[in-house]
């Protein structure tokens, strides 16, 4: 699907003009793209990709803690 | 290590009555927010909390921020006799709660949830408009940040089936 130069498509762009909901998000920084990617997913993709993050940022804590000594 | 999926086979083993709700239940609906605990709201009947009891004591549940060796013990007693509860397990942290602020107790909660499959088992979980009304009345800064992007989520599904 071809994007703009602000990264959304034009049928993205046409959804936030019509909606003032997605225009109140975009305005508070939601990553529409990233919600519409999130949809695309089922239930346990999305939960699967939620625990595989929490992972990541466990073990970019944990560098931290080295780095400090904290552990 | 959450442990998302061993955490929710052992309630549908054990046929607990529960409803997922709070930051996991937003990203079961789509939502990019990360939470690390699970939050889920339980049926208080008898029966349920002999149930719900009985799966969590295989967790080695404490009671999250607690005095290291302060005794504790999650049984059928200690769940009739309070509501929420905030614990460390095996498993992750996680919440249950007897109520939901703005929706209820689970007979209500239930209301606000639909069946979603993880992880090859049947949840409840709370639907997005559920989370909204939830957050609305929590209306702290952490669950007013989350609306605008659930809000969008709910524009997004909607434009979908139209």
């Amino acid at each position: 699907m071809a994007s703009n130069r602000s990264g959304l498509t034009e049928e993205l762009e046409q959804l936030i003009r019509q909606s003032p909901v997605l225009q109140r998000a975009v305005e508070e920084g939601v990553d529409l793209t990233l919600l519409i990617e999130r949809l695309s997913l089922s239930p346990t993709e999305r939960l699967i990709r939620h625990q595989e993050a929490l992972a990541v940022f466990e073990e970019f804590r944990r560098a931290g803690q080295r780095k400090r000594g904290e552990i | 290590m959450v442990k998302f999926d061993l955490f929710f086979k052992l309630l549908t083993e054990h046929n607990v009555k529960y409803v997922v709700v709070g930051g996991l239940a937003a990203s079961a609906q789509g939502s990019s927010y990360l939470t690390e605990d699970i939050d889920i709201c339980y049926a208080r009947d008898k029966e349920n909390l002999l149930r719900l009891a009985e799966a969590l004591q295989l967790l080695h549940p404490a009671l999250r921020g607690a005095p290291a060796g302060l005794p504790f013990r999650l049984d059928f007693s200690t769940l009739r006799a309070g509501l929420n509860f905030t614990l460390t397990t095996d498993y992750g942290d996680i919440d249950l709660l007897g109520e939901v602020a703005g929706l209820g107790m689970y007979d209500e909660v239930v209301k606000f949830s639909e069946e979603l499959e993880v992880f090859g088992v049947t949840c409840r979980v709370l639907t997005l408009e559920g989370l909204i009304v939830a957050k609305r009345v929590a209306g702290r800064a952490k669950d007013l940040r989350v609306l605008p992007e659930l809000e969008a989520l709910l524009e997004l599904r909607r434009s979908r089936k139209e």
